[in-house]
Order: structure tokens, then C-alpha cells, then sequence
């Protein structure tokens, strides 16, 4: 076999390595529980981690620039809370989502503002508001839990449209203008060159700070966008909501195969990699793993993940 | 004439190199002592002081850790974690029937383990210290719920309860305290005086021209992480003493107080900056925040959102100094 041929293989298995993936552990799953591969049950897993995957498409457009958002769980915690209390006000379901999506632009324009105009560590900003938000959540729900009875919002996050759940249809809406951003915009080329090096960018007139503000605005909206979601599912709005979230996105992200330093990944395998990670979760349920064991085993496929791709991409350092 | 302006030069440039940083946060912290002791009477009592100092020990120590991890330029999410998994082990080891000073030796030893993990993959894996770690968060806390089987252990043992009990000089020097006096003289002779510590600078400012001057940036990075891990079990020890129990449920979030302590102290995350004495001021002056908060009667949700300003508060006031 020659080089060419090796490069080529390569550049196979990096492509379709997630779909491979995705199959290996769907078949695994079907071994272990005989309804695992009913309509209705994959309609049900693929359904419960729309979440984790609108979180991970949002903090993709940061993790690209290089930077991280540790704010998303308490935004999906603020937006969820505020819903529940403007539904209990009597507002209706529409004017609630359209003032909580606008509302959601907020949290990321000021870490955007912070990061990008003020120079500050994108950690150290995201995780400052990562506590301002989740302290305002609080204080809006008065520390506790809301039920919601709204029944477009109940609709939005459990119904279903001839046997697909609601939040699918709501993804892969959502994720074909993601694709189109990403790959097809001015902006999505901006941002992987300012991932791929700031400085670089700038000279070439690409406009840095103003493209990472619109980075860390579309992950808050994106996140605001997902406690709504989360909170049709649920049922209701808590400030509780969200814990650890941040974590499965920048897990989902790494499966995907996007360096943490900036620059590469595609969002389908953003995508990809967030649904491998939920039904992993899922088939370490089904074996009846405790809860327990799943952080440990959540952990070790992180380190897996990273190695895997400095071992397939030698040349890329996560 | 010339030799004047040189000595003005000489004169400016001495109050340029002037560390004002460091004075700006005994100023900040004589501010903090007046205002408080102004706000409540009850501040500036001996029992309130010895309060703030015996509730932040657990944070001060991780800021320690913390604070040689930065100043390379790492950085470790684990050690919230780790605090928890230490005090399961020794609740788990004492209850087993190992003796008290033998369980906390084998503590000791074995949360070096985490250390080494993450400083295995941070400085040979060339992985991102922030992925690492964050791996080894969620490891380190699912081992600890699975050694506990998910409910906290209480601890019986009189000898390990005495750790946060017993006082020296009729009072004034709680163990605690000696123990963190220890580690923070320890570690400001070696961050200023070996060439152990000018070299971990060294590669936090330039991890290149570092190796280039033949200091092996792998093996002192590497090492780092041990020393915030044996820190993190140190603090866990005494943070189980002081509960009376270990639980896998403590040290959430520990490790951004500590990073937060860091920055406010001076630290930079993108390394070789800052001083081990203003890690202390800014664990303290954090931790007295806290307190004032709390004697005035603030909740403790908008204590969360204060928290968060101050974090960026401390960080716009120091990012001039940034390359």
C-alpha cells in the first residue's frame, strides 16, 4: 500500500468514523435489549438527547474560535425558569419564546464583549457568567421548581408528529441553517480562520472581535433555545436545570473530532458525535450500570476520544 | 546633566519594577477589614476571624495547588473532585480498620495517582490541560460515589476528628492552620527561591525558549500536577476532619474558587505570573467577601451573581499586563 493510499484511507476513516461508530454501538445496543430497536424506542433515545446536541451545535461556533463557553447549563437553566414564569403570568406561549430567545442574545454579548473588547481568558469570563446566570436563575424562581401546563410548550418538548418526537423535527430544523452557517457563510469561513490563527485573520481583514461576540452570542442562543426545549420535556422550569451540561457539549464536540484549540471540525460530526455520546449513555443503562460507574466510564471515553484523534491525526494537537 | 537623567530613569524605572500589585491587595484587604469591621461589629472578632480562616483553609490550600499548575499555564478542573475522593478514602479506610495515621498516609499516596494521570497526559500526551482534566473530574467523583456506594461515610475515629479540633499556643494556632502555614512557607521557598520554582516560571511565560534553555519542560510540567493533587488530598483530609464524614458530594466547584483566588491574587492563566503571597491575599480577600456577604444578610443567590462580578472585575483590573 502506498502513502497515497494510506493518506486516502485516512482520510476515509476520519470522515465516516462516527457513522461507524454510531452503528457498532446501535448494534451493541440491540444485543443487549431486544426493544432497543423498535421505532419507538429510538424515536424515545434519539429524542431525550436533543438537548446535549443543540448545546454542543452552539458552543461549536465558540470551541472553533478557539475559546469556551462554560455558561450554556445556566442559560438552559435561566431560559427554562423564565418561561414557566411568564406562562404563569399569562403570557402567551409565542410572546414568551420570542422575548426569552431575544433575552438569551444577552448572556452571550456580555462574555462575548468580555472576551473579545476586554481581552480576557474565555474560560475565566464564560465561567464568571457561568455563576451571574445561574444566581439570576435563582432568584427569578424564588430557588424552586415551576410546572408548566402550557400545551404548545408541553408540545414543543414531548409531542410527536406521525411517531417523531417534536424536539427532532425542532433539531434538524434548527441544524440546517446551522449548516448552511457554518459551512456556506462568510461567517462560518471567519470563524474557522480566526480558530485556525487570530492573528492571521486580522491582518487578511477578517473583523476578529466582532465575529467572536456573534460566536459566544449564537451559543447563549442556542442554549436559550434548548431550556426551552428542555422544559416542554420536563414539564417545567427549574433554576436547577442544566448541571454539567457544558461538560457533555465539550465531550460531544471532542467525539466529533473538533480540536479544543480552534479551527477544525465539521457540525455534522458535531452532531454525530453528541447522539454516540447519548446512546452510550444509553446502552450503559440498559446494561444497568449505575450512575457511578457512567461518570467514570463518561470520563475515560473523553480521554479516549482526544487520543483517538491525536492517533489518527497526528499533525493535530486537541 | 546625563548622569541625573539617568538616575531619574534609574528612579522611575525602580517605581515601574515596583511590585504595585502586590500592595494593591494588602490595600484592598486593609479596605475590606475597615469596611467590614465597619458594617458589622462582629466582624473583627477573634472567633469570626478564626472563622473565615478555619471555613476558607480547604479553598486556600487547592489555591496553592491551583497556583502551580498556572503558573505554567495549565490548568486542573479535577481537584473539586479530588477533595472528595480523598475524604471517601480515608472515611472508608479508618472504617475498615486501618489505623488513623496509616490511613492518611495511604491517602496521600494514593491521590498522588490522579496527579500523576493528568500530568501523564497534559505534559507527555500533549493533550489540552482543560480536556484532561475535565476527564479526570468526572473520574475522580464517579470513583468516589462507587467507593462509597452514593451516601456519605461518617467518621468515628477520635484521631482524625482531632485534626480540626486541636489548638497550639492556648488557641491562637489551630492545626489547620499550622498545616497551611507549613505548605504556604514550603511553597513560597520553592516558587522563589530553588531554580525548581524560577523554571516553572520559565515555562509559563515561554514553554519554547524554556526548552531551548534546557530546562525539561515535560517533566516539570508533568510534576505539577502531582503536587496539586497531593495538595488537593491534603485539603480533602482536613475538610473530612472538619465534617466529621467523607462525602463524594463535597467539593463542587472547589476548583473554580481556588482559580478565581488565583486570578484575584494576581495570577495569570496564561502563566508565569503572580506569587504564591497573592494566591494567600486572594484566597482571603475572596473568603472575606464571602463573610461580609453573609453578615449583611445577602442571599445566597445574589451572592452567586456578586461572585461572578468580582471574578471579572479582578480580571479587567489586570489584564493591562497582559503580552
Amino acid at each position: 500500500m502506498g502513502k497515497a493510499d494510506k493518506d486516502n484511507l485516512k482520510k476515509i476513516w476520519s470522515n465516516y468514523y462516527l457513522f461507524i461508530l454510531l452503528a457498532g454501538v446501535m448494534v451493541i445496543s440491540s444485543f443487549m435489549h431486544e426493544a432497543f430497536l423498535t421505532a419507538n424506542n429510538l424515536a424515545n433515545v434519539f429524542g431525550s438527547n436533543v438537548t446535549t446536541v443543540l448545546i454542543a451545535i452552539g458552543m461549536f461556533a465558540v470551541i472553533l474560535t478557539g475559546g469556551i463557553d462554560l455558561s450554556v447549563g445556566p442559560v438552559v437553566a435561566l431560559s427554562s425558569s423564565l418561561l414557566a414564569g411568564f406562562l404563569q403570568a399569562g403570557y402567551p406561549a409565542w410572546l414568551s419564546i420570542l422575548i426569552i430567545l431575544i433575552a438569551m442574545l444577552i448572556p452571550g454579548l456580555i462574555s462575548g464583549t468580555l472576551i473579545a473588547y476586554g481581552k480576557i481568558a474565555p474560560i475565566m469570563a464564560t465561567l464568571a457568567m457561568m455563576t451571574i446566570v445561574r444566581g439570576i436563575a435563582y432568584i427569578y424562581a424564588t430557588g424552586s421548581s415551576r410546572i408548566i401546563t402550557n400545551k404548545t410548550i408541553l408540545y414543543l418538548g414531548s409531542g410527536k408528529i406521525s411517531g417523531i418526537p417534536v424536539p427532532i423535527i425542532i433539531l434538524f430544523v434548527y441544524f440546517i441553517p446551522c449548516w448552511i452557517l457554518f459551512n456556506k457563510t462568510r461567517f462560518g469561513r471567519q470563524l474557522y480562520a480566526i480558530g485556525g490563527n487570530q492573528t492571521a485573520a486580522y491582518l487578511s481583514g477578517v473583523s476578529v472581535k466582532k465575529n467572536l461576540v456573534l460566536a459566544y452570542v449564537f451559543s447563549s442562543f442556542t442554549a436559550g433555545l434548548t431550556g426551552i426545549v428542555l422544559a416542554g420535556r420536563l414539564m417545567m422550569g427549574a433554576p436547577i436545570f442544566g448541571e454539567g451540561y457544558e461538560m457533555d457539549a465539550i465531550a460531544s464536540i471532542v467525539i466529533g473530532g473538533a480540536s479544543l484549540s480552534g479551527g477544525s471540525g465539521l457540525v455534522r460530526n458535531v452532531l454525530l458525535g453528541a447522539f454516540v455520546l447519548g446512546l452510550i449513555t444509553n446502552v450503559l443503562n440498559l446494561v444497568g450500570l449505575s450512575s457511578y460507574f457512567q461518570m467514570v466510564v463518561k470520563g475515560l471515553i473523553i480521554l479516549g476520544a482526544v487520543l483517538g484523534a491525536y492517533f489518527f491525526n497526528r499533525d493535530k494537537i486537541i | 546633566m546625563k548622569s541625573s537623567i539617568t538616575k531619574d530613569n534609574l528612579l522611575i524605572s525602580k517605581i515601574r519594577k515596583f511590585p504595585w500589585s502586590k500592595y494593591y491587595l494588602y490595600i484592598l484587604l486593609a479596605v475590606l477589614l475597615i469596611a467590614s469591621s465597619l458594617i458589622s461589629p462582629r466582624f473583627l472578632t477573634k472567633s469570626n476571624i478564626y472563622d473565615i480562616l478555619l471555613s476558607n483553609v480547604t479553598i486556600i490550600i487547592l489555591a496553592f495547588g491551583a497556583f502551580f499548575v498556572i503558573v505554567t499555564a495549565g490548568i486542573d478542573l479535577s481537584v473539586g473532585s479530588l477533595v472528595a475522593l480523598s475524604g471517601c478514602l480515608l472515611a472508608g479506610f479508618v472504617e475498615a480498620g486501618i489505623s488513623w495515621w496509616l490511613s492518611i498516609i495511604y491517602v496521600l499516596l494514593i491521590m498522588l495517582i490522579p496527579g500523576i494521570v493528568n500530568g501523564f497526559f497534559v505534559a507527555f500526551g500533549k493533550m489540552n490541560a482543560f480536556i484532561a482534566t475535565l476527564a479526570m473530574m468526572s473520574i475522580a467523583r464517579g470513583l468516589a460515589y462507587i467507593y462509597v456506594s452514593g451516601s456519605p461515610k461518617i467518621i468515628f475515629d477520635d484521631n482524625i476528628l482531632a485534626i480540626s479540633d486541636i489548638e497550639f499556643l492556648n488557641g491562637w494556632l489551630p492545626l489547620p492552620l499550622l498545616i497551611l502555614l507549613i505548605i504556604f512557607l514550603i511553597s513560597m521557598f520553592v516558587l522563589q527561591y530553588t531554580s525548581y520554582g524560577r523554571k516553572l516560571y520559565a515555562i509559563g511565560d515561554d514553554p519554547e525558549s524554556a526548552y531551548l534553555n534546557g530546562i525539561p519542560v515535560k517533566k516539570y510540567v508533568f510534576s505539577v500536577y502531582i503536587i496539586n493533587s497531593f495538595l488537593a488530598a491534603v485539603a480533602g483530609i482536613i475538610l473530612t476532619s472538619r465534617l466529621l464524614m467523607g462525602s463524594p458530594l463535597v467539593g463542587q466547584s472547589y476548583e473554580m474558587d481556588a482559580i478565581a483566588s488565583v486570578i484575584i491574587g494576581g495570577g495569570a492563566l496564561y502563566g508565569g505570573t503572580g506569587t504564591i503571597g497573592g494566591t494567600l491575599l486572594g484566597a482571603l480577600i475572596f473568603g472575606i467577601l464571602q463573610n461580609i456577604f453573609n453578615l449583611a444578610g445577602i442571599g445566597g443567590y445574589p451572592q452567586m451573581i456578586l461572585k461572578g462580578l468580582i471574578i471579572i472585575a479582578a480580571l479587567l483590573f489586570y489584564r493591562k499586563k497582559k503580552k
